[in-house]
């Protein structure tokens, strides 16, 4: 977890802050923070702000920032541990007997899905020997890895963000044509995907409002390509 | 009369230029700020006040065109006071969506490039879970890893 990191780190000069991507807001993430009870910093982003400054485009993905507020690696896919867990998700590690089929895929996809490993190894290294760490990146590498913004992905943004102010406003049905529209734009943005779809259905499994479903799309690209993979790491 | 609902300081995402920090040597060339400062406007009109453009996308409407930090770029108008989403959107290459139902429009951010347009960490302060408001620069003297997740 995230919190044992910061234990070990925090007397190194390193600062960890977890940020929830959730339209959802406080009552979303409330009861997945308490239970991990950091003592770092742990913010909410309901406006997905962070996804649309920086091209976050599936969780968990972190940046680090060092000393002087300049971004040393953009966001990638960032795991505390081996397993693939994020703050909140901690996935089954046993299938109950009696479990039903599509439990059972989903239970099969999660172990296939390829997580980068040594990603804790890289912040210690960090930690320890600053900008001459081999996983500090100069800015030329930072601005040149950075997601490129095609008039697509733009629009992609503008029409999450209509989707999201109907939801807001109470027009949760009239937002979903706005969130299909940045489904279909930028279809690899799992960020926009399963917010909308959880907004729906808790388990981001088939509705009759979108045409796909976790499972369906996890699948249609295979899990080994789900997390992408961070240059610097091994699968 | 035009009512801009929401600009890129709303949910406490502050557009102002950030404080600048003594830099290193090798990042200042690259610390400037760029879009990245700014995201998707939400408004109730077709047009935005001066001000307005200014609060959410950093953009100055002048005699000489629309400029931001060093660049102008040419915009035919004898009107100072305020600008139509539709030119606006198709010279500075923002995606502009309508909804009619609800009498709302989407800007988008400026297409091109890439989404990070310098390495300096945008100016922005988030609330934690009872609503306080936190500052990133608050950190400003200590590494950061920032972890996005979500509880979907």
């Amino acid at each position: 977890m995230w919190q044992e990191l910061r234990t070990e780190l925090h007397p190194k000069g390193l600062e960890i802050v977890t940020v929830a991507l959730d339209t959802g807001g406080p009552d979303a993430v409330r009861k997945h923070v308490e239970r991990a009870n950091p003592e770092h910093p742990s913010l909410i982003d309901s406006a997905h702000r962070l996804d649309e400054l920086l091209g976050i485009v599936n969780v968990p993905s972190a940046v680090w920032i060092d000393e002087d507020g300049m971004i040393v690696r953009g966001p990638e896919t960032a795991f505390s541990g081996p397993s693939p867990s994020g703050v909140g998700y901690q996935p089954p590690t046993e299938l109950p007997a009696d479990a039903p089929p599509k439990m059972r895929e989903a239970f099969e996809l999660v172990q296939r899905l390829k997580v980068p490993k040594g990603y804790a190894e890289a912040v210690r290294d960090w930690a320890d020997k600053s900008e001459a760490s081999r996983f500090a990146l100069p800015p030329e590498e930072v601005l040149a890895r950075s997601r490129p913004r095609s008039p697509e992905t733009a629009e992609a943004a503008a029409a999450f963000e209509l989707g999201q102010h109907l939801w807001r406003e109470g027009y949760g049905d009239d937002a979903v044509k706005w969130f299909r529209r940045a489904h279909e734009l930028q279809p690899d943005n799992w960020t926009y995907k399963r917010q909308a779809w959880s907004l729906v259905d808790r388990r981001q499994g088939p509705t009759d409002v979108y045409d796909g479903d976790w499972l369906t799309d996890v699948k249609k690209i295979g899990p080994e390509n789900y997390y992408e993979p961070v240059p610097e790491l091994e699968d | 009369m035009w009512d801009l609902l929401q600009h890129c300081n709303y949910h406490g995402v502050k557009p102002e230029r950030p404080e600048n920090p003594q830099v290193k040597g090798r990042s200042r060339r690259f610390a400037l700020c760029g879009s990245n400062r700014f995201g998707t406007v939400i408004a109730t009109a077709p047009r935005l006040t001066a001000d307005q453009l200014r609060r959410a996308t950093g953009w100055e409407l002048k005699l000489e065109g629309l400029c931001r930090d060093d660049v102008c770029v040419p915009f035919p108008s004898d009107d100072l006071s305020g600008v139509d989403l539709e030119p606006l959107s198709q010279r500075l290459g923002m995606p502009l969506l309508h909804d009619a139902d609800h009498g709302v429009w989407s800007l988008g951010p400026e297409s091109g490039g890439r989404f990070l347009t310098g390495v300096r960490f945008p100016e922005l302060t988030l609330p934690d879970l009872d609503g306080e408001p936190f500052s990133f620069s608050s950190l400003l003297g200590r590494k950061v890893v920032m972890v996005a997740w979500a509880s979907w």
